[in-house]
């Protein structure tokens, strides 16, 4: 446990010294948030049924985007290697780096949903039930993301393989976070935050299985 | 102290070690030479655990690599080609990171006493990032300095530092070997150290050559 913090510590500290990647982060959203609200135009009933894909999209690339910024500069300066011959195993390693990129994105999604928000025209209702949501799957795609960071370097930074590899596993969480309110109190809707957990609860073993055979293999 | 036993390993279908083996006592000192790619890196990587020899293996004070688990970063000391530093925290942060995560403890005047030794006490607040590759070898190796342990492995450590930083660190490789320590070191650079051996390791076409020079010292 004591090896735990001390990692999550050395994590922490880098993460909030390299604001670049979450600056990175903001930007590439906003952007790309703009750059539909400016193709489609300011009509409303066009804008704001497809809000919540938009939305989806853009917050999963910006995701591959970032989490390469966590696993990368540890890879290049040989720091991923220090840590394992320093005792620490690759599931602790791959959990702490999953951990505090969840952390460090709680604050920005929640600051950054609501103001997309507003060029969309969405009811505050949906806004909270969007960002509900949006943290409730967050953990997942954040271990799917870091996996997806792990791959790019197993595959020798291919780009290409990465995508194929890595964005089915995205469908099913865009399927269930996109589709219509769960805040109607029937069992469907409920169902779907049950979904959401359950399929982080299979994500979790399965992505720390998988990362530790990447990190492993990356010393090869 | 450490026991290397039979080792083979087949990395992209080519064989790098055939049957080697090499024994490192407490107060030797041990040279592995070679060209590019005969596989000293590799060699340090499999002593320290991140690849596993298809064959073979390797002790450590009479304890396999894999059983000592987290034991690893008190039985030896491994400092990479790679020098394991993050760009963006400064000198200090770097070192105190590591010190938290090898779970040592030293005193603020130990602490400064180490950062003089190689020249580094005057700019320990700068980021790493701000200096040359000679100030960043310098500030991987000052880890040695904090290390209790009794092994040390060392890839490449000459690569890279002046002539008096080179001199500093064989007056710190000397004291470690008078208090009952062990190096494996690997260097292109001809040394003047009162070596125990040197192993020169050469690309196994057929057979491994494998080549040790018994008392082998004072090159100058």
């Amino acid at each position: 446990m004591r090896n735990f913090k001390n990692l999550i510590y050395r994590e922490f500290i880098i993460s909030f010294k390299n604001t670049k990647s979450l600056y990175s982060y903001c930007t590439f959203f906003f952007t790309s948030i703009l750059l539909f609200v400016f193709a489609i135009g300011p009509d409303i009933s066009v804008l704001s049924p497809i809000y919540k894909p938009i939305l989806w999209m853009i917050t999963i690339f910006s995701l591959i985007l970032i989490s390469e910024s966590f696993v990368f500069e540890d890879f290049l300066d040989g720091s991923l290697s220090e840590l394992q011959f320093l005792g620490y195993s690759e599931e602790i390693i791959f959990l702490s780096k999953c951990l505090v990129m969840f952390i460090s994105l709680i604050v920005p999604n929640i600051i950054l949903i609501p103001i997309s928000s507003i060029l969309f025209k969405i009811n505050f209702h949906d806004v909270i039930e969007i960002t509900a949501l949006f943290i409730i799957s967050l953990p997942t795609i954040t271990l799917i993301s870091i996996l997806s960071a792990l791959f790019s370097l197993q595959v020798k930074r291919n780009k290409f393989i990465q995508f194929i590899l890595i964005m089915p596993f995205f469908i099913p969480i865009i399927i269930i976070a996109t589709s219509e309110s769960f805040f109607v109190t029937d069992l469907g809707n409920e169902f779907k935050i049950f979904v959401l957990i359950g399929l982080f609860l299979i994500t979790l073993p399965l992505s720390i299985l998988i990362g530790k055979l990447i990190i492993k293999e990356l010393n090869y | 102290m450490l026991e290397v036993n039979s080792i083979y390993l087949y990395r992209n279908r080519k064989q790098v070690f055939k049957d080697f083996s090499l024994n490192l006592k407490n107060s030797e000192i041990i040279l592995l030479e070679g060209e590019n790619g005969v596989g000293k890196t590799s060699l340090l990587n499999i002593i320290a655990g991140l690849i596993i020899p298809n064959k073979g293996f390797v002790k450590i004070c009479k304890k396999s690599i894999f059983e000592l688990g987290k034991q690893r970063k008190k039985k030896f000391t491994y400092i990479p080609d790679k020098n394991c530093l993050k760009e963006n925290l400064s000198i200090n942060e770097n070192l105190k990171s590591w010190l938290k995560l090898s779970n040592l403890s030293v005193n603020n005047n130990d602490y400064q006493k180490a950062l003089k030794i190689f020249s580094l006490n005057g700019i320990q607040e700068s980021l790493v990032k701000s200096l040359s590759q000679g100030q960043k070898k310098k500030v991987a190796l000052t880890k040695l300095l904090f290390s209790k342990s009794k092994l040390w492995l060392l890839d490449e450590p000459l690569n890279g530092i002046d002539a008096k930083t080179t001199t500093t660190l064989k007056k710190v490789m000397v004291r470690h070997l008078k208090q009952n320590g062990s190096i494996l070191f690997s260097s292109h650079v001809k040394s003047n150290l009162k070596l125990t051996k040197r192993i020169l390791l050469k690309k196994i076409k057929k057979k491994l050559n494998f080549e040790s020079l018994d008392n082998w010292e004072n090159f100058k």
